[in-house]
């Protein structure tokens, strides 16, 4: 898998925007906006990666101007299209979207994307629903997790209203390694894992699945939490795996959160040889994990999933590595101690 | 022969930059983003760490190995001594230049 | 049938029913609340739907809390007091003058605390170790916590313990040294009494000079470090009413584990500074109030007298063998400074801790003794439905009321039965009976909560 960003523009103002990074990096720097023959290169990148979905990101995907065209290049080169979108989707792309056949497109729409940098007030509610509910069984309900406390009620309510896929993708606030989004504290998750597990079942009562985005960790639910989860079918992983997030300047990112900080350049090469990359550049810092007692931790020496944790978000583990400026100043060694025996004897 | 010798002049250490540290449960897990490579520290060295990274000078820093292994403080002086002298060698630590 | 724990409170024509030896948390109306109790001297009617209820009163309660017996037992924690120093001026702080100096433990005083805490806890084969940190100010010493926190964490990984480290702070350092806390620590209670206005009013500098943005910065940098964030403010008459403003300025700037809300235990110093503790009523009012917005930040609201979560014998670490080491290894029950307890008439003193010693020196029979203390319930308490949380408070401070209920006790037990309330998700009738001055006084007046004591003519 590899997230094409087409856009480095967005509209709106989430409080946890994890772009937040990516966007002022290339704000300025380049255009704003994919062009018809970069993004012609894209494809080109997937099709060697052996990739047949096209994932479309931004900013927000659907603000580019030839979104149309872009969407319609893909699917004449036979990909299905995935696209991530605050919601607030205008007419022209939105009717692109909703021509397509729900086979061939799913959107994944962010339910808590807001203007007012907290949470979304009415009007952009509603203008949102009524998105959803043109795009019907194409929509994928996504909710981003930034506080202990939230209401995933109102999308279960909306699914049925709108025929929309039924599943809801949960997503947990990471923090971009150096910048100051608003993030889920790992200290939270317990919290936020005792609603999720209560919330799983009355999701799976309505034939509702949660699936979960990569960030979630184990020691999150307790173990009736997790056999609830398991019971109610929800999709629980405990990954921190890159899906390349490919700029418009032509750079792989490991994810938005680690933009700046783990990348490289695309050039010629396709998406598991880029993704290794990444691997190996990280690999010393997933020794450790978001928690002092991850690298101690059973679940983590288990090794590779299912059920092993990675230790939770790179980002959360990489901010707590610290630096010094430190300088040290050793006096010379007294005679006696500190010194070599010959040393001593040239002194004299 | 006659030679003039000079004695040791103080030494300066610094962590570099690409030297990043997390507290773990317990131990201090030290990473090189250079050589990629990471080094655990437990116990006593990474006590030592700890007390060198928060600013403690010298003198401090003996007092606190003394106290706490129960060293006599020239013991504790070459403790510290030959713990600096390993994380120079493995990198951790690198010696600023002296010119003239 | 002994009932004497299961206790009812009216509150307007309904009762809120709460045995917590029983596990039973119920509002009922007053036909129920007249069944019950007859049910429970096995007279009259019941409904059908008041009867499993009843069952449930009527099976073995848990045991009462009791005092610890025995030979010393891992104690609850290890104190240690690095310094009664202090590096800021707050204006009620009762703590001896000249706050700032004071004499600082010595190296080897910590490390023998430290090795004969670990000690007691391999002799009874305990895996975890709690060091406490107090003050003065005890990061005012920050080399002795800074000693301490890397001696016992490599000391107990030797014997195969893990160590949970708590320290109770102003917030007066620098970034870099609050970082490392938030890094160290895994709890820290954080004295915050409120935004730039309350803070720096209260709580300034030894010189009077502001100091909310420091203490507020580095609120924000333990929020966002490993160690749970525990902020504490101090209320006072004057910000009382301003809870729920501080509640929303809280939620908005940190993000704690809990709040803790405590009224000003007033002092000569506090009141020479025009400070005086809030009115009880409007306490417990605009407590719930911020305990509502907290709760919709995910943040918990505690007044430690009413905090229900734990059912317990004493409020505090008197009676539960806490260790507090103080500067020159006095070791005692509290953690206040021996002139204030004495005050009371109370001698909370342990033993001592030589330097170098492999072991506390304790005097049993002060042990004993002192475990005895929340045994002896003041009058006031053996009937108050508070007295298996709130235990009686506070054995310094919360003393004296000939047996009567006084302003703490009010507001422990209007906040306890609000928070029971809110348990059971009654927020309007909170709303009704929090807005009737005389229902309000009918509940925290009554003088016995017990129910079958009880004569409510209804
Ligand atoms: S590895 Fe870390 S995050 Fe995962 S379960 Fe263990 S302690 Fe939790
Ligand atoms: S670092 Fe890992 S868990 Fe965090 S956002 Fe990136 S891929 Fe997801
Ligand atoms: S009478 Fe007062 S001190 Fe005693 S338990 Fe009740 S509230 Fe607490
Ligand atoms: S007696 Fe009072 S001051 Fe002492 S520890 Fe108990 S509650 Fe704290």
């Amino acid at each position: 898998m590899a997230n094409l960003a087409i856009s480095n523009v967005c509209n709106l103002n989430c409080p946890y925007c994890f772009a937040a990074a990516y966007m002022s990096q290339t704000i300025g720097t380049a255009r704003p906006f994919i062009t018809i023959e970069a993004f012609t290169q894209r494809l080109d990148f997937l099709e060697r990666s052996h990739i047949s979905q096209v994932r479309l990101i931004g900013g927000e995907p659907t603000l580019h101007p030839q979104f149309t065209t872009l969407v319609q290049l893909a699917r004449q080169r036979g990909f299905t299209v995935l696209v991530f979108t605050h919601g607030l989707v205008r007419a022209r792309p939105l009717t692109c979207l909703t021509t397509l056949s729900p086979d061939d497109c799913m959107v994944l729409v962010n339910m808590n994307a807001t203007r007012s940098g907290s949470v979304p007030d009415a009007a952009e509610t509603a203008q949102r629903e009524a998105v959803i509910r043109q795009l019907g069984s194409r929509a994928l309900l996504g909710f981003n997790i930034y506080r202990p406390q939230f209401n995933l009620e109102p999308l279960l309510a909306l699914i049925q209203k709108a025929n929309c896929h039924p599943a809801i993708r949960l997503g947990l606030a990471q923090p971009i390694l150096d910048g100051a989004n608003v993030y889920l504290h790992p200290k939270q998750y317990p919290a936020v894992g005792r609603q999720l597990a209560q919330f799983a079942r009355r999701a799976a009562a309505d034939g509702v699945r949660l699936e979960f985005d990569c960030g979630f960790v184990r020691c999150m639910f307790s173990d009736e939490e997790l056999a609830l989860l398991q019971e109610a079918g929800a999709d629980v992983a405990w990954r921190c795996n890159p899906i390349l997030d490919i700029s418009l300047d032509e750079r792989a990112i490991h994810c938005f959160p680690l933009t700046g900080r783990v990348e490289t350049a695309v050039a010629a090469q396709d998406a598991p040889t880029l993704r290794q990359q990444l691997i190996v550049q990280t690999q010393v810092y997933r020794r450790a994990g978001i928690y002092r007692e991850c690298s101690f931790c059973p679940h983590k020496r288990q090794g590779t999933p299912p059920g092993a944790c990675t230790g939770g978000c790179l980002a959360q583990t990489m901010r707590r590595f610290r630096h010094q400026n430190l300088r040290f100043v050793l006096p010379a060694p007294t005679v006696g101690q500190g010194c070599q025996p010959a040393l001593l004897g040239e002194i004299r | 022969m006659k030679t003039m010798i000079t004695p040791n002049p103080p030494q300066t250490y610094f962590c570099p930059p690409h030297i990043r540290w997390a507290y773990d449960a317990a131990c201090i897990l030290v990473v090189n983003e250079q050589t990629r490579q990471a080094h655990m520290l437990v116990a006593e060295e990474a006590a030592i760490w700890d007390w060198l990274m928060l600013g403690y000078s010298y003198a401090q820093l003996i007092q606190f190995i003394a106290a706490s292994s129960d060293l006599p403080t020239v013991q504790a002086e070459n403790h510290l001594r030959q713990q600096l002298q390993t994380w120079q060698e493995s990198g951790l630590l690198q010696k600023v230049a002296h010119h003239g | 049938m002994a009932a004497g724990d299961i206790f009812a409170a009216p509150v307007g024509s309904n009762f809120l029913l709460y045995a917590p030896l029983h596990h039973v948390l119920a509002f009922v109306n007053a036909p129920a609340y007249r069944q019950i109790r007859q049910g429970l001297q096995g007279e009259g009617e019941v409904a059908p739907t008041i009867r499993p209820l009843l069952s449930q009163l009527a099976a073995r309660p848990l045991p009462p809390p009791t005092a610890r017996t025995g030979p010393l037992h891992p104690p609850l924690f290890l104190g240690i007091i690095p310094t009664r120093g202090c590096n800021m001026g707050c204006r009620y702080c009762g703590f001896a003058a000249p706050k700032q100096t004071g004499p600082v433990m010595s190296l080897a005083l910590a490390r023998t605390a430290v090795d004969a805490y670990l000690n007691l806890l391999t002799a009874s084969n305990e895996r975890h170790a709690n060091i406490h940190f107090f003050g003065g100010e005890p990061f005012f010493a920050a080399d002795v916590v800074h000693f301490v926190a890397n001696y016992a964490t490599g000391r107990a990984a030797q014997v195969g313990m893990s160590v949970h480290f708590e320290a109770t702070s102003n917030g007066l350092y620098s970034p870099t040294r609050c970082q490392w806390i938030a890094d160290h620590f895994h709890t820290v209670v954080l004295s915050l009494d409120g935004p730039a206005d309350i803070q720096n009013s209260q709580r300034p500098g030894i010189n009077g000079q502001p100091l909310f943005e420091v203490v507020a910065r580095n609120a924000r940098i333990l929020s966002g470090g490993s160690a749970e964030l525990i902020i504490r403010a101090c209320v006072t008459a004057e910000t009382a009413p301003r809870l729920p403003e501080i509640a929303h300025w809280i939620a908005a700037e940190f993000s704690p584990r809990a709040v803790c809300f405590e009224s000003l235990t007033p002092s000569a110093l506090s009141e020479t500074a025009g400070f005086y503790p809030p009115d009880p009523w409007q306490f417990a009012c605009h407590f719930y109030q911020a305990a509502q917005i907290l709760d919709a930040a995910g943040i918990q609201t505690v007044l430690s007298t009413a905090d229900t979560s734990a059912i317990r014998h004493t409020f505090c670490p008197v009676g539960q063998d806490a260790l507090i080491v103080t500067p020159d290894g006095r070791v005692n029950a509290c953690y206040l400074l021996e002139e204030e307890w004495q005050r009371q008439g109370l001698d909370l003193r342990l033993g001592q801790l030589a330097v170098g010693a492999d072991q506390f020196d304790l005097d049993i029979t002060a042990v004993q003794r002192i475990r005895q203390i929340p045994g002896q319930p003041k009058p006031r308490c053996t009937y108050c439905l508070c007295r298996y949380h709130c235990a009686g408070g506070c054995h310094v401070n919360h003393v004296g009321g000939h047996g009567r209920y006084d302003d703490l006790c009010i507001q422990t037990r209007l906040v306890t039965i609000t928070t029971l309330l809110a348990q059971l998700g009654l927020h309007d009738v909170i709303t009704v009976w929090h807005a009737d001055d005389r229902l309000l006084q009918q509940t925290a007046w009554q003088p016995d909560d017990r129910l079958l004591m009880q004569s409510w003519d209804l």
